[in-house]
Formats: structure tokens, sequence, C-alpha cells
């Protein structure tokens, strides 16, 4: 990965700009499989066998299909804020044009939130995975991770990020197309799988692992990751980041087939977690996380495990870099650049990334192995909040900065009070935080409707970005 | 919808080609185009 992020340093020319958001003209086939590569972590591998393990094939695609959808709206959204404010870096860049700083400062803390959250998730599950693994102290792996991803995002930065991105797409692929079949093969085939999860399922008279579409799946399972992770995409700065480095014309594609290449990844890992079933691995595993190297150590010989390590470090190493990135962007083009007025120079974002990834491993490891499931729900509620705001904000004229303000931070508050204060189910809280917003966003906004002009926004912002010297190219192309 | 054998194999085996066609889809663009930055387009003169 160092090797790889030098040689690319060795061919860009790298500046502050081109730190965060490359060149502004990246093939959109390199951002597609940087995005694949980054919504792939530890967890989804682990996460959707284990959906399938305890869902049946239903969970199969219910675990798989919110990313690729909110990569969909995303792709929208994206070739709207791309015309609207081709000068921009960050979730950030167009709100203080469009809303003021007020609207512009929540936003960002809330982007920064789940940023953070993000970006300790992947040491926490790569600490917690490699500890368990291989024996080695919890701490130590969380610092080597840490170090390990930091140390290459140093070195080029955005670039750094989605070449070896597209790099750990590929070999985590590559070990899915090599062991999976390995594991049919020694279960005597994905007929022979079918026979045993269909006498399992009479053993444990659970006859929905078969239904593809059982109804209690899909209001507690499909629900619940559709209503967290389905509008992850616009939450995640990393995303904004690609939406901006892409070339222009790449922006829906880079988008789209970003987020439907992650999907097979998902789904063919989630297939291991049928194995578990056939196995009869039901009620013998401490946690069903832990389905997918059970199946691998005991169907594939000893070695085998390396390859399911590798897969997951480097899914672990192009997430955590992503949102490192994205986590800096906020700070630095957000809060510096914004409210100083001054350009961050490339020494001080390689400051700040530093800083940020020490703050991120010290938490790692002064909370030492806080439950992985309790952060993903204390962040979950944070992404629906404010995501009406941000669509009618890029799409509605009318829409007011107090709608966009009370909008999320009285949704916010109602969220936490239902899922910290009552026993209602989580998926309700999700649907509440969307219809809530929508409906605060719309009612408050015509009361005394705003009259934005976008294309005088578009006008200022092509201004911005030939004054910054890059004006001939992302600005003037045709979208 | 309760899945028979055929559909079981069905699924299995599409997610699986699904994987490799999305992969050799997205390298073989990446090859295409490149790792890098397109060219910048030439100043117009005058410009």
């Amino acid at each position: 990965m160092f090797l790889i992020s030098y040689i690319v340093y060795k061919k860009v020319k790298l500046d502050s700009s081109s730190f965060l958001v490359a060149s502004r003209g990246v093939p959109w086939p390199l951002v597609a499989s940087s995005i694949a590569a980054t919504e792939l972590w530890a967890g989804s591998l682990l996460a959707s066998a284990e959906g399938v393990f305890n869902w049946g094939i239903g969970g199969m695609w219910m675990y798989a299909l919110p990313t690729p959808l909110s990569f969909t709206i995303f792709a929208v959204i994206a070739h709207r804020t791309r015309y609207l404010a081709p000068n921009g870096t960050t979730i950030g860049s167009w709100v203080k044009t469009r809303f003021g700083p007020s609207t512009h400062i929540i936003f960002c803390v809330v982007a920064l939130y789940i940023m953070f959250v993000f970006t300790m998730f992947q040491v926490i599950g790569g600490a917690s995975l490699f500890s368990g693994m291989f024996g080695i102290s919890y701490t130590a792996a969380a610092l080597v991770i840490g170090v390990v991803f930091v140390g290459y995002y140093l070195v080029a930065g955005m670039w750094s990020t989605l070449v070896t991105g597209f790099i750990q797409y590929f070999i985590v692929v590559l070990v899915l197309v090599i062991m999976v079949p390995m594991i049919y093969a020694k279960m005597g085939g994905v007929g022979n799988i079918f026979q045993m999860v269909s006498e399992q399922a009479v053993v444990h008279e659970q006859g929905n692992w078969l239904n593809l579409f059982r109804a209690d799946g899909v209001i507690n399972y499909f629900l619940l990751t559709f209503g967290g992770w389905g509008v992850i995409a616009t939450m995640s700065n990393y995303a904004w980041q690609r939406a901006y480095a892409v070339e222009p014309k790449g922006v829906t594609k880079a988008m789209l087939f970003g987020g439907w290449s992650w999907m097979p990844m998902a789904l063919v890992s989630s297939s291991v977690g049928l194995c578990g079933i056939a196995l009869g691995l039901t009620g013998k595993l401490a946690v069903g996380t832990d389905v997918f190297p059970a199946v691998v150590g005991q169907l594939l010989p000893p070695g085998a495990s390396i390859f399911l390590a590798v897969a997951l470090l480097f899914a672990i190493y192009s997430t955590g870099t992503s949102y490192l990135g994205g986590f800096t962007a906020l700070l630095a083009s957000d809060f510096y650049e914004q409210y100083t007025g001054k350009k961050s120079s490339l020494k001080m974002l390689r400051v700040l990334s530093v800083v940020m990834g020490v703050l991120v491993v010290s938490c790692v490891v002064a909370l030492q192995k806080v439950s992985l499931l309790d952060f993903m729900l204390a962040c979950g509620v944070f992404i629906p909040t404010p995501f009406f705001s941000i669509v009618f904000g890029l799409y509605w004229k009318k829409t007011t900065k107090v709608a966009a303000n009370v909008a999320t931070v009285f949704t916010l508050a109602v969220a936490l009070y239902m899922m910290f204060l009552t026993d209602l189910p989580l998926w309700i809280t999700y649907v509440t935080c969307y219809v809530l917003s929508a409906l605060l966003c719309v009612v408050i906004s015509l009361i005394k409707p705003d009259n934005f002009d976008y294309e005088a926004m578009r006008e200022k912002s092509i201004k911005a970005l030939e004054a910054e010297g890059a004006g001939d190219r992302a600005a003037k192309l045709n979208m | 919808m309760m899945v028979g054998e055929g559909l079981f194999s069905g699924i299995i085996w599409f997610c699986y080609i699904y994987l490799i066609a999305s992969c050799a889809f997205l390298t073989v663009n990446i090859v295409k185009q490149g790792f890098l930055s397109k060219k910048e387009e030439p100043k117009k003169p005058g410009a």
C-alpha cells in the first residue's frame, strides 16, 4: 500500500486541493471501485453472513440492498451538487452559500460525528478481529491498523485512497471468488447445501429460512438496515469528496457502479451464512458474527484463514483511509478554510490527518472493546435526520434556513429520545426521522418561503474555481 | 415466497456471476481509461 501510494505520489502533482479531491478529473471506474472498497469493511463480510445465518435466504437481499439504493439516491444528488457547486470539496461546500453559517455548522457537525464514528468502526472491528484471530493484544492491533492507514494516506491523500482502493477491492473479490466455491464444493455442491438447509429448517422449526420475503425479516431486519443505512451515501463525506473528485461527466456512473458493485461482494459473503445453517452451527456459536470464520475453519485447510484475514484487513484499510480523508477534509475545508478565510496547506492537511488518526486510535484504546452494535445504533439516527434538508435545499428554492435547521435539530432530538428513553422498535424511530424531518422542512418553508437563485450560486462557484486556476476543467464541461 | 432447489441454486450462482462480472467490468474500464486523471483540456487560443 505504501509502495503504490508512493508511485502515485511521484506521478501526480500534489497540492492541498488534490490531497482532498484529487484533480476533479479522476476516471469514474476508479472512483466506483474506491466506493465499492470503502463500503466493504470487515463488518460487511462478517455481518452479511450473520444476517443470513439469522434470517435465512431472505437475509441476503435484506442486507445487500440498502447500500446500492443509497448510492442510487446519491447519484442524483451528487450530479445536482456538482452542477451547482463545481468548486466543492465536502458535504458542506454548498450549504453555507445556500443556507448560511448556522445550517452549515449543524450539517458539518453531524457529518463530522458520522465520519469520526465510522473511522473508529474500522479500528474497533479490525482490532477485535485480529486480537481474536491471532491472539495479539487489542491495543497493539488497534495501533498497527491505525498507523498503516494513516501512514499511506499521508503519502498522496485522496490519490492514495483511490488507487489502493481499487487494489483492495480487486483482492477482496479474488479471495471471495476462490474461497466461496471451495466452501460450496466441500459441502457437496449448491444442491446439497439446499438439502442440508431444508433438513436444518425442519430440525430447528425454522421453515422461514427458505422464505425469500419473510414478513418478520422485512420488518425487523430490512427496515432496520434500510432505515439506518438507506441514505448513508448522502451523509458520508467520503462519498461527497468522490463526487467532486470524479470527472464531471462520470459523477452519476461512479456513484451507481460504486454502490451496485459493492452489492455482489455482500451477497456472495452472505451465502456463507447459509453454509453455516447447513452445517448445523445454529445455537453453537457465541455470536452470529463468527459464522464466516467458523465455516472457513471447519471446511477449508488451516491456511485458508489467512486469506480471509487478508480480505478483512484490506477491507478495513480501504474504508479506514477513506473515512479518515472525509474527516480531515471536513475539518480543513469546512471549518478552517470557511471561517478563517485562509487556504490550508499540504503540510497542515498531513498534520491534521495524523492528529485525527491519533485521536481515533486513542479513543478506541481508551474505550477498549466497546460494542460495535451500540456504536452503530448510536450513529444510525444521525444519518436520516438531515437527509430531507439536503434534498429540499438542493431542489426546492423555497426551502429556508430556519426549516433546514429546525428539521435537522428537532428531529435528531426526537430520534435520540425515542432511541434511548422509549422501548419502541428502532425501525419506528428511523421512519419517524424521515417523515418528521420532511414534514418540518416543507411546512416551515411554506410559512415564509425563500426564493433562492440556484444559477447565481453556480456562477459564483465557477468564478471561485477559475480563481483557483482550474476553471477550464471541471466547471465548464457539460454534465 | 418459499425457495425451491432450482431457485436456490439460481440465486447462489447469480450472485457469484454478478461478482465476477462487476469486477471484470470495472477492471477493464479502469485499464482502458487509466488510473490517473484525464488530461486537462487545452486552453483555447486567446483564453
